[in-house]
């Protein structure tokens, strides 16, 4: 995996963590404005991200928006075991 | 401050004879623990969580919370 790509992955890991945690703060605090404007902050973000990382290296996940080719671009991405994630 | 009273309480239950003593029933028919009346048994009490500092997401992967007041990283032991 390219230098580019993998920063580009971990790029959405890190929203996408954030948004979990954002989602947990509000299902118990549904009204704080702040967090909530940082959660749709942080949705747009990762969903620009996913649609970048998609468009240049294929689906994120099997059902996605990335466009469709044959042989079936999922298969054709790496599984998370051949990721060498600890390279930055 | 909950977790605290939460153990405190469980403390006695080892002391078997102690334990007759420590709760005693109110009005209402719930059982109180007579060293600290305002909590009720097998309740946890958590403090409401304010939306203070976020960091970013990218420091928040790392660390395992994006909230720094939930950051209680586990410190290497050595004897």
């Amino acid at each position: 995996m390219h230098e580019e790509q993998l920063r580009l992955l971990k790029e959405i890991m890190a929203v996408d963590f954030s948004l979990v945690e954002l989602n947990l703060f509000l299902d118990t605090h549904p009204c704080d404005q702040r967090a909530l404007m940082d959660f749709n902050n942080l949705c747009c973000q990762s969903k620009a991200l996913r649609r970048q990382y998609e468009q240049c290296y294929g689906p994120l996940m099997a059902c996605s928006d990335a466009p469709p080719r044959i042989p079936w671009g999922w298969v054709e991405t790496p599984w998370p075991w051949q990721i060498d994630y600890g390279r930055s | 401050m909950g977790k605290r009273h939460i153990c405190c309480g469980l403390s006695h239950l080892g002391q078997g004879g102690n334990m007759i003593k420590q709760f005693v029933m109110d009005k209402e028919g719930i059982f109180v623990d007579q060293m600290m009346p305002q909590f009720q048994l097998a309740r946890a009490y958590v403090p409401f969580q304010a939306y203070v500092e976020r960091w970013p997401p990218m420091v928040g992967l790392e660390r395992g919370t994006i909230f720094p007041e939930l950051y209680r990283p586990y410190v290497p032991y050595r004897k």
